[in-house]
């Protein structure tokens, strides 16, 4: 199957991908989205529905190989490792400007840590700054990925309280593996823990979210495994199309359960990020 | 200011006939809360709170504090706000706004309140027919600290005033932050500049902290006549604050957190405000709660003294408490009109203005009720003095405070409240004894010679008749009328 790639003049993360391409030997056709803008056009036209936008335009380069179309550079690469094998690990980045995010280190399959790992070394050599994001699973992983220096920052999401880690997370979660975790990511000199209100889809197949209780019973479980009170965490909502967007004063009653078991709980403010 | 050496304390008028009778709660410094009736007997007195305001509630309620954080770490920081019964057992309690591990103290939830408190059910903490605050459920609104970083005011870190409001379990579900609100404060350049080099510092540990606005009062508007006209800005469910650092009240949008109503920090800039004047370091602005009289007007305890931001001048060399003034108003303003309805200034004290107008002057703290007869008690906080006037001016109470500190040496005391008696049951009604002011002409401590016990006098030939005159040291303001 050919491979077609769709860039932008002086991209980053177009090059990283051709470079790549290039030393797996892989042959490609490279079309720029100005220097070819008919081609490019045609293009979109066509496949208008299956391309998103970030909040500065169409996400370069796009990637397309007959059977599917790949954009952003890190489910391009994840998609050449290993097929859609990692897709429950590599999402879309919400970061711009030289960062990439929409790195779970802790939702990386069994035996695909090598293709992960090389993932997180190609973009960060490439010259990419890179999130990882953890939920508190795979600290073997993370450790492995952390010792290598490719990650600039890392962010722990705890993401529900313990027994509704397999619905939200996808797995159990073990408070060894999760105190691993933390004390990895503390020792990061970037990094930030997150108590999150997670959207999942319940019973019946709707979307809900976490409760201010259960968000408090998710920082009692981190209280369980760490033993630090004084642990700094932020509050923030992972927000759903499907739901009312959850921000400001509605957090408050979050941090307020959350406050009575890590009492340095704070809400994250869009001018922290 | 300017006493005399020797003065009595305790209650030296009163006029039952043209009072509102009740009860009386104010902050004994360094005793604590002390409830009294119209003579001066203390009915009860919560020992060792620190109130700032102490409040009663129905059923015979304090609404205090239970102390202050270390002033080494922070200004002003209350460690908690309680509800205590009559016998003092605590039955509500906030402290859950920060967590805090100051050198030498273990680490500790500490409410950081000063100031203020509402609880729901009234929209000012005092009594307004049909409006009872809730003694065993409801939200309150608690006026605390919170540090913060804004380069958009200074480098330096702010001691910035937040607004919580707490749920009966002590709950925090919603919050405001004085510092996000900066431009909408409308603060001049030279203000600004002054704000950026020196927002008001002090000199705290570990990192001294810019207690930029100060503000010193929070209460909520409650249903009024604006509001039922269709003003949006004085929804029943918006916050009156004032920061007196920045001579500034303001009305808070209670959905949006916007500022939609203010007054300062500058009265130069149309004729209404020229009007009322320069509002200075004031305290405990409110709307009077609907049902009393005056009902939706803006009542300001406009101390005087120092306050505000300007650019340096010879009475504030750094620009910092640049406006200055050596007395204090009452001030009651139409929010609308923008204009003094009534007031109690020293000219209504009857001192002649302005070489004796310091005689009613509170620099700090202090504060005003309106009572539901028509009358205003007024704290004049720094000397203790708490005074009950009729709509015309006239004392009918008076009470100076005869608790001095020995950490503070003063007889202040914050805002004192009058309370009706069926909100205390526990209180049989007192007996009300009239009291006449005393005579001081006449009026001699032991030893003393009597008035007009004279050895001898002589008359001088040639003397002119006494007569006004102006020919005082400073203008009066019968020299602004003969212009």
């Amino acid at each position: 199957m050919s491979i077609t790639l769709y860039t932008a003049p002086n991209c980053l993360r177009c090059k990283i991908v051709k470079e790549f391409l290039a030393k797996r030997g892989q042959g490609y056709t490279a079309y720029d989205f100005k220097e070819d803008k008919d081609i490019f056009n045609n293009y979109y036209r066509a496949n208008r529905s299956s391309i998103y936008r970030n909040p500065e335009g169409v996400e370069f380069p796009i990637f397309d190989d007959g059977n599917v179309i790949k954009q952003g550079t890190g489910e391009i690469l994840a998609y050449l490792l290993s097929g859609r094998v990692l897709e429950s690990c590599v999402t879309r980045s919400e970061l711009l400007h030289g960062w990439i995010s929409g790195l779970n280190v802790s939702a990386c399959p069994a035996g695909q840590e090598e293709n992960f790992s090389t993932l997180i070394r190609v973009l960060a050599k490439g010259g990419l700054t890179v999130q990882l994001r953890s939920d508190g699973r795979r600290s073997d992983l993370l450790k492995t990925i952390l010792d290598e220096g490719t990650v600039s920052r890392m962010v722990l999401d705890i993401v529900a309280p313990s027994r509704l880690y397999p619905t939200v997370a996808g797995g159990p979660i073990d408070l060894e593996d999760l105190n691993r975790s933390i004390s990895l990511t503390r020792s990061h000199a970037d990094h930030l823990i997150r108590i999150v209100v997670s959207a999942y889809a319940g019973e019946g197949g709707a979307m809900t979210r976490i409760t201010p209780a259960e968000a408090g019973e998710a920082a009692q479980m981190v209280l369980d495994a760490c033993g630090n009170r004084m642990l700094p965490v932020f509050v923030e909502a992972a927000q759903n199309a499907g739901l009312e967007p959850l921000e400001g004063q509605a957090l408050l009653p979050y941090r307020s359960k959350v406050r009575n078991v890590l009492v340095k709980a704070e809400i994250r403010k869009p001018e922290a990020h | 200011m300017g006493h005399p050496t020797i003065y009595p304390t305790g209650v030296t008028v009163y006029d039952p006939e043209k009072c509102w009778n009740g009860l009386t709660i104010f902050q004994a410094q360094e005793v604590g809360a002390v409830l009294m009736d119209m003579n001066g007997r203390e009915v009860n007195v919560w020992k060792g709170v620190l109130g700032m305001p102490n409040k009663i509630f129905p059923g015979g309620y304090l609404m205090t504090s239970r102390g202050r954080r270390d002033g080494k770490f922070s200004v002003q920081d209350g460690i908690d706000v309680v509800q205590v019964d009559w016998e003092g057992k605590v039955v509500w309690k906030f402290d859950q706004n920060e967590f805090i591990e100051d050198p030498g103290y273990e680490g500790r939830w500490i409410a950081r309140y000063h100031h203020d408190f509402q609880r729901e059910g009234n929209p000012v903490g005092y009594y307004a027919p049909g409006m009872e605050p809730k003694t065993d459920s409801g939200n309150t609104l608690v006026l605390a600290h919170r540090n913060a970083r804004n380069s958009a005011i200074s480098d330096k870190q702010l001691l910035d005033d937040l607004i919580l409001e707490v749920n009966w379990e002590g709950e925090i579900v919603w919050e405001w932050n004085c510092h996000e609100h900066f431009e909408e404060f409308g603060f001049r350049e030279g203000p600004k500049n002054t704000l950026a080099r020196n927002p008001n510092y002090r000199p705290t540990k570990p990192e001294g902290m810019g207690d930029w606005m100060h503000i010193n009062s929070m209460s909520v508007l409650g249903p009024n006549k604006w509001y039922d006209a269709g003003d949006q800005r004085f929804h029943p469910d918006n916050i009156i604050v004032d920061g007196r650092e920045a001579n500034i009240t303001f009305i808070i949008d209670k959905k949006s957190g916007k500022v939609v109503w203010k007054l300062g920090p500058d009265y130069d800039s149309t004729p209404e405000l020229k009007a009322i004047g320069w509002i200075i370091g004031q305290h405990h602005c409110h709307m009077i709660p609907a049902g009393l009289p005056g009902a939706g007007n803006i009542l300001i305890f406009d101390n005087g003294g120092w306050g505000g931001y300007d650019v340096p001048n010879p009475g504030s060399p750094t620009g910092v408490k640049a406006a200055l003034r050596d007395y204090s108003r009452v001030l009651e303003i139409d929010p609308v009109a923008m204009k003094i309805v009534w007031q109690y200034t020293p000219s209504e004290a009857g001192f002649l203005f302005p070489m004796d107008s310091n005689r009613f002057y509170s620099p700090f703290i202090s504060g005003m009720q309106r009572l539901p007869n028509g009358n205003t008690l007024i704290t004049e906080g720094s000397d203790g003095r708490v005074f009950e006037v009729t709509p015309d001016h006239k004392i009918v109470w008076e009470f100076i405070s005869p608790y001095w500190g020995k950490h503070v040496p003063m007889n202040m005391t914050y805002r004192a409240y009058r309370v009706p008696y069926e909100w205390v049951p526990q209180v049989k009604k007192p007996a009300e004894t009239p009291i006449k002011p005393l005579d001081v002409f006449s009026f001699r401590v032991p030893g003393a010679a009597a008035l007009g016990d004279r050895a001898k006098e002589v008359t001088v030939d040639g003397c002119v008749p006494y007569g006004g005159s102006n020919a005082l040291c400073v203008a009066s303001v019968d020299d602004d009328d003969k212009k």
